[in-house]
């Protein structure tokens, strides 16, 4: 692979993500060490599948098509209401820009390869030098975002719990579903946590594998096979009923992270959470927020 | 939505569809994020009616065609039809056909 030369590096960092092996060179330094990523990193990989270049040259973007835009608020949440984003197709390679939403100033520029495995991320100066952060948000989402797709991969808007030894449940749904409640449900129930709120899917070696990402909370990597998907709501009783066929892959789509400016993407999510399904049950589920709900899964199907 | 038989409807190119046993999910190709939850799933019925938007048949004739194939008749055909096209409006465009 060709790494793209942006200055003298002073700052290098390996982390595992979902088995993948991103490197990161910086022309300035970074103190990872309170940050999301810190848990992630790796020493000595053997072999890179995405390599990131940062640096605080000036940067200018040209006219391209803006293929998709985040400028909304979702959530109470400072760094989402303050921030928005843009992608672009430009000839050669695309891009994302990530802009301050006060005064519409460009902070980030990050151009990436056709695969998403070769990244250039220029940071706006006057930012760095205020924060030291050289991963503003969402740019790390967005590379993980852009590079999991690439990888045919699938994010979710889930929560998914494992015990030691055994395969995924995931809990997916909406905000105030229960995502959050229910894993912690389990959690007090001897279940691992991977994470309870976004998920990275990967198929190896024809099996789905679950595994959580640096992106919202300082945690382990963890990981596990993917077994059941339960899309939950709360209810007066424990129930659950299967769903099958384009409910089902629906159901899931949904609750996918999906950038669906161009059908070839859309078609390929598509297969993907096909392909899924042939390998794991879905079901709705409505649930009580106790210790009930635990015993209730686990006899499902017996 | 108030269209005439007579017109041939016509699927867009800003969506992406796949069939999945008798049932059809439809993806909106959208640009912004908030669009990324809305999709659609059709099914048996609604289905039939998607595949028949082919830019060749007007309504009367996918009309037709649901009688033929389903235990339904005019009244209900034509409901479903219409109640359809209203909730799909996004992804067809509708052909006026010249008059003789």
């Amino acid at each position: 692979m060709v790494e793209t030369r942006l200055g003298k590096i002073k700052f290098a960092l390996n982390l595992l993500v979902a088995d993948f092996l991103f490197k990161i060179n910086s022309t300035v330094p970074f103190d990872y060490s309170n940050s999301f990523l810190a848990h992630f990193v790796l020493e000595n990989p053997k072999t890179i599948d995405c390599s990131i270049q940062i640096s605080t040259e000036n940067f200018t973007y040209k006219p391209a098509e803006k293929v998709f835009s985040a400028n909304a608020n979702f959530e109470d949440n400072y760094l989402i209401n303050n921030y928005y984003w843009e992608v672009f197709n430009s000839k050669n390679h695309k891009y994302f820009i990530i802009f301050e939403k006060e005064n519409n100033k460009a902070i980030v520029k990050a151009q990436f390869s056709e695969k998403a495995d070769i990244w250039e991320i220029f940071l706006d100066k006057d930012y760095y030098n205020n924060t030291k952060n050289i991963f503003p948000y969402p740019s790390f989402h967005l590379i993980l975002y852009y590079f999991l797709e690439a990888q045919n991969c699938l994010m979710m808007h889930a929560s998914g719990v494992y015990k030691l030894g055994n395969k995924a449940i995931l809990f997916s749904g909406f905000s105030g579903a229960g995502k959050s409640t229910i894993s912690r449900i389990f959690s007090e129930n001897n279940y691992q946590l991977i994470n309870d709120d976004r998920l990275v899917l990967r198929k190896i070696n024809n099996s789905w594998k679950v595994y959580n990402t640096p992106m919202f909370y300082k945690e382990k990597p963890q990981s596990a096979s993917l077994f059941k998907l339960f899309l939950i709501s709360h209810g007066k009783k424990n129930e659950a009923n299967k769903l099958n066929g384009a409910s089902a892959l629906a159901s899931i789509l949904a609750f996918c992270l999906q950038h669906n400016y161009d059908s070839k993407i859309v078609q390929k999510n598509i297969g993907l959470v096909n392909d899924l399904l042939q390998n794991a049950a879905i079901y709705n589920l409505a649930f009580l927020p106790d210790n009930s709900v635990v015993n209730f899964i686990e006899k499902l199907d017996e | 939505m108030k269209i005439e038989l007579s017109v041939i409807p016509q699927k867009k190119d800003n969506h992406s569809s796949q069939k999945i046993g008798d049932e059809i999910i439809v993806v909106p190709i959208v640009n912004d994020i908030a669009q990324m939850t809305d999709l659609y799933t059709l099914n048996e019925t609604a289905a039939f009616i998607w595949e028949n938007l082919d830019g060749l048949k007007s309504l009367n004739d996918i009309l037709n065609l649901m009688i033929d194939n389903f235990e339904i008749n005019e009244t209900e055909a034509k409901a479903d039809l219409f109640s359809f096209m209203e909730e799909i409006n996004t992804f067809v465009e509708i052909k006026v056909p010249h008059e003789k």
